[in-house]
């Protein structure tokens, strides 16, 4: 290999070394060595990394540009002897100009961006709405229904019967069968995908099984067996007791079974204990007695049989789980399409799976990007999949020979504990390999950070007793040895790069009491909430976050704090469930949509909200949830849940006050997307993950959540789980590229192949390390105190429990204490006293405790400025109340008044609009269509027909004439006005006809004519009329206005066209008919 | 104004960026002048051309639900080739994908169209690298789609006002001038018409003299005069809050300096601008509480109200009908009272359950696991059958003679007119407000756009694409509020430019909303537009800068609110407009900003809350006081040892919910189901049987019998399964019963019922009441009581009776006392057990309970006797939460809401849940 190409790094970083500052400097060294800061796309895995990865860019740069000596110590950051003034102020100005271009960015949402600009390829809508996860539209249990039907269609129930029969424990699937699969959908969910929903991997291994042996054959060749080693060994041999034991189990196992066909439940049973155990473990003696050759040669066809037996059914039991995810995963697809939704799995699985619609080039330049150097940070937690999105991005970067392009990735292997959600470390360690598999020249520069920058040196020494001799700590077993091998043989020791902060590390132990205690889960949650109330009477200002590897004990934790009148909370916050207010109002909008959900009738109506809804007997439950229903229709959710506020005053504890109003805003949100069916928005708030800022000091999550936080002080308990967790799947892959080649279901050990060994040994691998990079996660956490809490060591010197706690033990007992019985602290590093007198840490007290006196603020109304707008006088017949306009004769009679309206326009004095210029009816009728093209042609006419007709009826003609007028007229026809009304609004109105007859200054006078085309009983028109009196007094004095006419000489009329009545209003009077 | 005072406004048409402009142009021209006057004639960009330009030919422009349809039908039809530019088309059936596809393909064409470009010639541009296939196929959907079109007399407004303008006939009684009045973002063809009108036209721009080299020729700012310059925004006038609630915060606080310095506000020159509309509710919602009138002059979208809500349900049924659909539907008030009238008079006695349509359903799909439409239409109840599924059944009935019409209407109009129909009967008894009248009004106003359309290909998708289109434009359509002079507005950062307000407040100076930086886009991307003339974002910037400098110039005060976080506690970048600056300027604000701590607001702190109560208002509901209890049954102690709060809440108060979407049966009716079929062996012929085959065929053909019963001929697929899982265990059961009586046992009692006064001392005594599964007598004089347990594992006697001599279940014990006291044979030998019929077959078997002595039963029954006095004097205190099983997965338990232990469940199934059993 040539020398590798410092363009390129690969960054290994402890925890607390400052990664974010690489990551930072790197940018910087690119942007002022002349890069393009857009051409740089630099991911991470949550919003608030990326966040302060760009924060921490734009005020270095800053701070630069502030300050010479800051300036300087950024030149030597980016490996130069000095840098300008101006070389930063250009910097700095460049990256604020493209702020918004900048690609610094979570890794879920580079994805999601090219899914946005490659969505007709992927066959995504145009408007993807990206899922957090499948219940949120129901698609959980949409596409369960959807596999279970199909299933059922597809004729082959019996064959899935089987596959769900050998997935069920002990061979046979439980009562439920939809849990059965659910659970086996999840377990194996991300095996699947990494496989690539190919068969292959799953279905390697022969499934038949193999021939019973015949039971009393076996029966005699153990018994005779026993017999012949009795007679040379003598009588009180155990292993001859043993083989007959053996042959008495075996008659009875096959009578219990029904038949000779033993299934691997049976075999296991069979050797559970006895001489073919030791056999199987692989030693030599059998209670004292030396297991011989022929012994081995008696039970070996036992042994092969069981074997044998065992690959075909799990490999059956492997085959099966495959079809299930397969046809699940099949169905979900479908409807996953069909909704038009996806997750960010799912974009990233499109994405991967598209091979050649689209090239890259496109891709960017759709993105409106390129991509010429790639920053990876937290790089172990990469998936295969996404690796497989950016690794032709990565190859073709080191691949340039321009010498430009740049990669770069920091992470540590150490902190690889997501691999449950897909994250997959051997990327980052073989990275090399994996970039170099094509043939690339160059290859990637290396650089190990160990100088923790976060944690005292009490707290790194104990992290370098644990993690630097794992491979010898009593706790680590056979099983166990290779992960342990795997991090202490790259383990650096970290060291402190802040000597002087002053320290404490404890080890306790569980007291006596709680120890002997059955619950030991309880009694560590109860132990650890102890602990912090006695932290926080010395050191309240400190930050706190209480660690452990499950969630039940979390949850237990924060029950246990409150109780002792500690206000903490879980992960970054909570859920609105934890809070009684809010989950009662979360049961008032599921008995909405639930009007027979009992339990959540009974939730409200014994709460202070029950007497708000009107909830107050059991039998109302229907009829309030119908009311509720109409409310949330007419007020949203969000309103009426405030008003629910307003009335529980004085019922709500401060919590509880936070909590709702928390839950005010998140409704709001919820119905700004769009929900509003009170059953999926109870569903949301259910999952919403609260945060609080400026809350509580005292935070309690799992070990997983912590990651990339910081706390001055940790306390960590519930260790006391075993290392190794069973896995449901044994896999295999290929280092690099991490592929899956062979999959079985995880077999137990009793019965395990030889030939399937491999595969279970490289998972038990995986697992066990991510545990202990958990316990490394959790410890590094600590920048001054830390406190682990283990539970009892085993009795009698049988080693050390195979946990976190027991490693603990193993490799920090007895530091800095004496041990006694007594005493529960096990080891110490520090003191007490150098932690007290420390300065105090941070401990930001953000946000006053006191509620700011509501402001007084007084709006003057009077002088308002606001835009007011009056109703505009209707202009085309009064409109029908909408439910009647919904009906065919509303909107009928609306389609007449245009066009009716546009035809009278069209006249100006029947006098000179008659004879020989006027228009012909085709003429009129084409003028229509273009004006109303939605109606037939014969509706047109029609209309023509009765306009031309109505046209000589008296009262018609007469509005249209200049015949009786004294003066010359001029006449306009849908005359618009604008006018300002008493409150101040602007008001607009269109008035069909007036005709102002310009005599006199003082002869002038007005005719204003509004044409109606209503249908007017006979007789009633003048009553008809009067609703319109408004409408033409605002006309009179529009004309008025615009005209300079005194309101007495303007006449008004509406004038119905269809039977020919013209009806005058006066100002004042009464509305008179005239003649037709 | 001075427009005004010229006269003969009638022939002068201004052009205003938007409906709020023109109404402002309104009150202005009519603040100082006469009372009534001839305005002007309004136009927005949308109506420019049509009003000045002639018609080139006789083709009308189609509305956008025409073309759109149009576009869909050419889409359905591809060619295959074309198809294969393509991939992942939708199914046409897919409505709304294939709708949605239809549109942001058509928006493409459009933006060409109105710089006269196709997308053949930009697909051979040089820019364009790899997708030129892509574009030749846009081009040739496009082409038929104008053919289609044209063969209805119809054309793409655009592309039409494109040939308008190409032609250059200004048409006949258009408006004498045009004021172009500052629009700061014309489109291409605005520009074209303002071209075109040459001297008629005039430009007024909000800029000073000095700056006209500032903007182009169709007043648009020029991105490279206005991009670079330094924010106008002062330093002490930015305020860096975290999130919209404390915006609100501070915006109520920035008022009342306000009302400090300069007496009560004005509104309307007091104003509050937001860039980012999310944020509006949290300052409405703000200000109501502490009392100050803020509010958005925009209602709500006509989606949203319950006319909105009925038709998307509608939609949904008609797109996938289905029980899920309906049981929507029904929940839509309108619908559930009118299916009541519609049902109501046929049966008085039903009237109850006719009052709650819902409820009742909810309860059938429960009982009916899996039931589907086609179940309910044929009236088969579920194996409760206490569910009047008729009513259910004349409902659905009901609701699909009203939907009929609109189902089977063979064109678009016919829809329409039924779909109208449809919801006048839903209103029709509804007293309107004035919301749902307006809502009224615009669907009826869109459905008359649909008077005419083009024939559909697919006839059944009719009703669903009208639904679809529909409720889309709906969707734009805002309810107009009352104008209130008392309120200080919230404006929309792209009207706030044209308000004449004198002080400001602007809420959200960040990159989201509609100061928004770039999208990606799969046809046009930023950079593309840019060279082609389009908007894009340097133009935006432009547009924004300008309009940031008219509000300094304007306003005497300016604050401006930048958020450091979302209100879902996402990071948000703060503007160009704040951040535009130079050196150690620029370096100054940077770091102000993010490094600077944000107001951070302690939640339950907010201004105008009222102060908290001192003791938690929602503690979980205890039972209280002393009850009487005459009657328990054996099951009952068991369910009170698990966690006697959970035995009040389930058993006491019957809250037992179920869940209705449920896909299978749960323990408890599985486990009934067993039972059920076992009481088979009552009958003479079997219970004597030793022959396991016999056996076998009856205990099968007694499931099939009760399972065809219960889910009838075709049940759900879950239950398909479980009942094959039953049979696997019934099988090895019939094995196991043969063997029984090989042995000599004989079948007594099958599920002999037991009801016996259990005397408790110093009060008055309890009956207990069960059922004993089934009681086998031998030869020999013993007596075996056996319970069946159907539970995946087999039962372990042992456990049932700890070690310190405390029982957790006590049926047995109290079988052996009761049977004793009933039968009076208090010498009797008594063998107690269970047969379990778990998973795996090899487990089925009897297990009976040998080494219990008298004196251990007998503290079992003591104990029962304990647990009466403790329910009696009302002790229920335990709050251990049992864990939560199916079929709440992964939700808590309704019960757990009650005890308010949800919390805990539900985050241990969150990331975690790998984590399972520990081996
Ligand atoms: S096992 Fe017991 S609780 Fe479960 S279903 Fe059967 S009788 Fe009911």
């Amino acid at each position: 290999m040539t020398n590798p190409d410092p363009r390129h790094i690969r960054i290994l970083a402890s925890a607390g070394t400052g990664k974010t500052y690489q990551l930072a400097s790197r940018f910087l060294k690119l942007v002022l060595d002349g890069a393009d800061p857009t051409t740089i796309l630099a991911t991470t895995f949550t919003r608030a990394a990326a966040a302060e990865i760009r924060d921490r860019v734009l005020t270095t740069v800053a701070h630069g540009v502030l300050d010479e000596e800051k300036r300087s110590v950024l030149a030597g950051r980016t490996g130069r002897s000095a840098l300008e003034q101006e070389e930063v102020d250009r910097v700095l100005e460049t990256l604020v100009r493209d702020l918004d271009r900048l690609q610094i960015q979570t890794i879920d949402s580079t994805f999601a961006s090219i899914a946005g600009a490659a969505a007709p390829e992927l066959g995504l809508p145009a408007d993807l709405g990206i899922l957090e996860s499948d219940d949120q539209v129901g698609l959980d249990r949409l596409a369960m229904a959807a596999a279970l039907e199909e299933t059922v269609q597809s004729g082959d129930p019996d064959a899935f019967l089987e596959a769900l029969q050998s997935l069920g424990k002990g061979g046979a699937s439980g009562r439920s069968v939809v849990e059965l699969m659910d659970r086996t959908i999840n377990e194996n969910l991300l095996t699947y995908h990494d496989a690539e929903g190919e068969p292959g991997p799953w279905l390697w291994a022969d499934r038949t099984i193999p021939p019973p042996l015949d039971p009393d054959a076996c029966v005699e060749r153990l018994r005779s067996g026993a017999a012949s080693r009795e007679a040379s060994v003598g009588k009180n041999d155990a292993i001859c007791k043993n083989l007959r034991l053996l042959a008495d189990r075996f008659v009875a196992a096959v009578t219990s079974r029904g038949g000779p066909g033993l299934l691997p439940e049976d075999w296991t049973l069979l050797f559970k204990t006895g001489v073919v155990k030791k056999i199987l473990d692989g030693e030599s003696t059998y209670s004292g007695c030396e297991i011989d050759e022929e012994t081995h040669e008696i039970v070996r066809p036992l042994i092969q049989q069981m074997h044998d037996v065992a690959l075909a059914d799990y490999a059956r039991r492997t085959a099966s789980t495959f079809y299930l995810i397969d046809g699940h995963a099949r169905s979900r697809e479908a409807l996953r399409s069909a909704l038009g939704v996806a997750t960010f799995d799912d974009v990233v699985r499109l994405l991967r799976k598209d091979k050649g619609s689209l090239t890259r080039e496109d891709l960017w330049f759709r993105l409106d990007a390129r991509v010429r150097h790639l920053m990876l940070d937290e790089f172990q937690d990469t998936s295969l999949a996404q690796w497989k999105v950016l690794q032709p991005l990565a190859e073709e970067i080191v691949s340039d020979a321009g010498g430009e392009r740049t990669f770069f990735c920091v992470g540590d292997v150490k902190q690889s504990i997501y691999g449950w959600r897909g994250g997959l470390p051997g990327i980052l360690e073989h990275l090399d390999r994996m970039i170099l598999s094509s043939g690339l020249p160059a290859g990637l520069a290396g650089q190990t950070l160990s100088k923790s920058w976060r944690s005292a040196p009490q707290v790194l020494d104990a992290v370098n007793m644990t993690f630097g001799s794992l491979e010898s700590n009593p706790a680590i077993d056979g099983n166990t040895v290779e992960a342990a091998r795997s991090i202490s043989s790259q383990w650096e020791d970290h060291l402190p790069a802040r000597d002087g902060l002053q320290g404490l590390v404890e080890l306790r132990s569980l007291s006596p009491a709680s120890a002997r205690s059955a619950d030991v889960k309880r009694a560590a949650a109860e132990e650890a909430a102890a602990l912090v109330q006695s932290i926080l009477v010395d050191h309240s200002n400190l930050s706190i976050g209480v660690l452990a590897p499950r969630n039940d004990v979390v949850g237990s934790i924060v029950t246990r704090l409150r109780d002792l009148g500690v206000e903490a909370t879980g992960e970054g916050g909570g859920s609105f469930l934890d809070c009684g207010a809010t989950v009662v109002m979360m049961d008032a909008l599921h008995l909405a949509a639930f009007p027979g959900a009992r339990a959540a009738a009974f939730n409200v109506l014994h709460s202070p909200l029950g007497p708000v809804i009107g909830l107050d007997a059991m039998d109302q439950a229907a009829s309030v949830a119908r009311r509720l229903r109409m409310t949330f229709r007419e007020d949203g959710l969000a309103r009426t849940v405030e008003h629910w506020v307003d009335a529980l005053e004085g019922s709500l504890d401060r919590r509880e006050t936070g909590r709702v109003q928390r839950m005010v805003i998140e409704l709001e949100l919820i119905e700004q997307s769009g929900e509003s069916r009170p059953d999926m928005v109870a569903r949301l708030l259910e999952r919403t993950r609260l945060d609080e800022p400026g809350g509580e000091t005292v935070k309690v999550m799992t070990i997983h959540k912590s990651k990339g936080l910081e706390f001055d002080v940790v306390v960590l308990t519930g260790l006391d789980g075993n290392l190794f967790t069973r896995a449901a799947l044994a896999h295999e892959r290929v280092l690099p590229p991490g592929d899956i080649t062979r999959v079985f279901r995880w077999a137990n050990e009793t019965v395990r192949p030889p030939s399937v060994e491999a595969l279970h040994q490289s998972t038990r691998v995986e697992c066990v390390r991510e545990r202990l990079c958990q316990l490394y996660v959790a410890m590094t956490r600590a920048r001054r105190g830390l406190f682990m809490l283990v539970g009892p060591a085993p009795k009698d010197g049988k080693g050390e429990h195979k946990s976190m706690a027991g490693i603990l033990r193993g490799a920090l007992t007895g530091h800095g204490v004496e041990v006694t019985e007594e005493s529960d602290v096990l080891a110490r590093f520090g003191t007490p006293e150098g932690f007290r007198s420390a300065e105090a840490g941070v401990g930001d007290d953000a946000g006053s405790d006191q509620a700011p006196p509501s402001c007084t603020i007084e709006i003057d109304a009077e002088a308002s400025q606001v835009l007011l707008q009056g109703a505009a006088p209707s202009s085309k017949g009064e409109q029908p109340p909408p439910i009647e306009a919904l009906g065919a004769s509303g909107r009928e009679a609306a389609a007449i008044g245009t066009a009716w309206h546009h035809l009278m326009e069209q006249v100006d004095w029947i006098e000179d609009w008659e004879g020989d210029a006027a228009p012909s009816r085709d003429a009129l009728a084409h003028g229509l269509h273009r004006l109303m093209p939605t109606h037939p042609v014969s509706w047109h006419q029609a209309v023509v027909d009765q306009f031309l007709h109505s046209l000589t009826m008296p009262a018609v003609r007469q509005a249209l004439s200049r015949e009786l007028l004294k003066a010359p007229a001029v006449v306009h026809r849908e005359w618009e006005w604008l006018g300002r009304t008493d409150s101040g609004a602007s008001r607009v109105g269109i008035i069909d006809r007036v005709v102002i007859e310009e005599g006199d200054a003082s002869d002038r006078r007005a005719m204003v004519i509004d044409w109606k085309t209503d249908q007017v009983s006979p007789g009633q028109h003048a009553g008809h009329a009067e609703r319109y009196r408004d409408q033409l007094n605002a006309y009179r004095a529009a004309v008025g206005g615009l005209a300079g006419l005194d309101a007495s000489s303007i006449r008004c009329a509406v004038v119905f066209v269809r039977d020919g009545i013209c009806v005058e209003l006066d100002p004042e009077g009464d509305a008179s008919d005239s003649d037709r | 104004m001075e427009l005004a005072r010229d006269g003969n406004l009638a022939r002068t048409a201004v052009l205003v960026p938007g409906r709020r402009a023109g109404r402002l142009l309104h009150r202005e021209l009519l603040r100082d002048g006469p009372t009534f006057l001839e305005p002007p004639t309004i136009l927005t960009p949308t109506g420019l051309v049509e009003s000045f330009m002639a018609p080139v030919d006789d083709l009308l422009p189609a509305t956008d639900i025409f073309a759109e349809l149009v576009w869909r039908e050419a889409l359905a039809t591809l060619d295959a080739e074309s198809e294969q530019l393509f991939p992942g088309m939708p199914r046409p059936r897919d409505v709304r994908e294939s709708l949605s596809r239809a549109k942001a393909l058509r928006k493409v064409c459009d933006d060409l169209d109105s710089i006269g470009l196709t997308p053949a010639e930009v697909g051979s541009r040089p820019e364009v690298l790899d997708g030129r296939d892509r574009w030749n196929a846009l081009d040739t959907v496009r082409d038929d789609v104008h053919r289609r079109l044209a063969e209805v007399g119809r054309i793409e407004s655009t592309l039409m006002r494109s040939r308008m303008l190409s032609a250059g006939v200004i048409k006949e009684g258009a408006p004498d001038r045009l004021l172009v009045l500052a629009v700061s973002d014309p489109g291409p063809l605005a520009c074209a018409t303002i071209d075109v009108l040459g001297d008629r036209c005039e430009l007024l721009i909000d800029a000073p003299e000095s700056e006209a080299h500032a903007f182009d020729r169709w007043g648009r700012p020029l991105p490279e005069a206005w991009n670079e310059r330094p924010s106008v925004v002062n330093p002490e006038e930015i305020e860096l809050v975290d999130r919209p609630i404390e915006a609100a915060e501070q915006v109520l606080e920035d008022l009342a300096d306000l009302h400090r310095t300069g007496g009560p506000l004005v509104p309307g020159r007091v104003v509050v601008g937001v860039c980012d509309e999310s944020i509006n509710p949290v300052l409405e919602r703000a200000g109501r509480r502490a009392g100050v009138p803020l509010r958005v002059p925009v209602g709500r979208s006509s989606v949203r109200g319950e006319l909105g809500s009925l038709l998307a349900a509608l939609r949904e049924h008609l797109m996938n009908p289905g029980i899920e659909s309906f049981a929507m539907l029904l929940r839509e008030p309108v619908i559930e009272s009118l299916l009541t009238a519609e049902i109501a008079g046929d049966d008085h006695a039903e009237s109850e359950d006719m009052d709650d349509l819902v409820g009742l359903l909810d309860r059938w799909r429960s009982d009916r696991i899996g039931g589907g439409l086609d179940d309910l239409r044929a009236g088969r109840s579920g194996p409760s059958r206490k569910i009047p599924v008729g009513i259910l059944r004349k409902a659905l009935v009901a609701l699909e003679s009203l939907l009929e019409p609109l189902v089977t209407a063979g064109s678009h109009e016919s829809a329409a007119d039924s779909l109208r129909e449809l919801v006048r009967l839903c209103f029709a008894s509804r007293t309107e407000g004035d919301d749902l009248r307006e809502d009224l009004l615009v669907m009826s106003a869109v459905l008359d756009e649909l008077l005419d359309l083009p024939p559909a290909h697919d006839p059944d998708s009719i009703p669903s694409v009208l639904l679809e289109l529909l409720l889309g434009r709906m969707a734009r359509h805002h309810l107009t509020p009352e104008a209130d002079v008392g309120a200080i507005e919230l404006l929309g950062w792209l009207e706030l430019r044209h308000e004449p307000s004198t002080d400001l407040v602007l809420v959200g100076l960040n990159e989201s909303g509609e100061l928004s930086g770039r999208h990606s886009d799969g046809w046009l991307p930023d950079s593309l537009r840019a060279e082609l003339g389009l908007a894009c974002q340097a133009s935006r910037m432009a547009r924004d800068v300008h309009a940031m400098h008219v509000l300094r110039a304007r306003n005497r005060s300016l604050r401006a609110l930048v958020l450091k976080h979302d209100a879902g506690g996402d990071p948000l970048s703060p503007s160009h407009l704040v951040l535009a600056e130079r050196g150690t300027e620029l370096a100054r604000r940077v770091v102000d900003i993010f490094e600077g701590t944000p107001r951070i607001t302690k939640p339950g702190m907010l201004a105008g809350t009222p102060a908290p109560a001192e003791r938690k208002g929602f503690p979980p509901p205890q039972p209280e006081g002393a009850r009487e209890i005459t009657s328990l049954s054996v099951t009952d102690f068991a369910s009170w040892l698990r966690s006697p709060h959970e035995h009040w809440l389930q058993r006491m108060e019957g809250l037992d919910d179920q869940d209705p979407s449920a896909l299978e049966l749960d323990a408890r009716r599985f486990g009934i189901l067993a039972h059920d079929v076992v009481e088979i062996l009552e009958e003479s012929s079997i219970r004597t049987s030793s022959e396991p085959l016999k056996i076998e065929r009856a205990l099968l053909a007694r499931l099939d019998e009760l399972v065809r019963e219960r889910h009838g001929r075709r049940p759900p697929p879950a239950v398909i399964f479980q009942r094959r899982t039953l049979e696997a265990r019934l099988k090895a059961f019939a094995h196991v019963q043969a063997e029984l009586v090989e042995a000599g046992w004989e079948i007594e009692t099958v599920e002999g019922s037991l009801k016996e006064p259990l005397d408790i001392p110093g009060q008055e005594p309890v009956t207990i009441h069960g059922r004993i599964d089934r009681i086998d007598r031998h030869p020999d004089g013993r007596i075996r009581v056996l319970d069946y347990k159907t539970s995946d594992k087999p039962v372990e006697l042992s456990k049932k009776r700890k070690k310190d001599g405390t029982w957790t279940d006590l049926q047995l014990p109290l079988y052996d006392h009761l049977l004793r006291l009933k039968r009076n044979m208090p010498d009797a030998r008594i063998e107690l057990g269970y047969i379990s019929l778990p998973t795996d077959p090899a487990g089925v078997g009897v297990e009976v309970g040998l080494k219990w002595t008298p004196e251990m039963l007998a503290e079992g029954v003591d104990q029962a006797r304990a647990i009466v006095k403790a329910m009696r004097s009302g002790d229920f205190s335990s709050q251990t939460p049992a864990r939560s099983t199916a079929p709440w997965r992964g939700r808590p338990r309704p019960i757990d809401r009650i005890l308010r232990t949800g919390a805990l469940d539900v985050s241990a199934s969150g990331d975690d849940s790998e984590e399972g059993g520990e081996s």
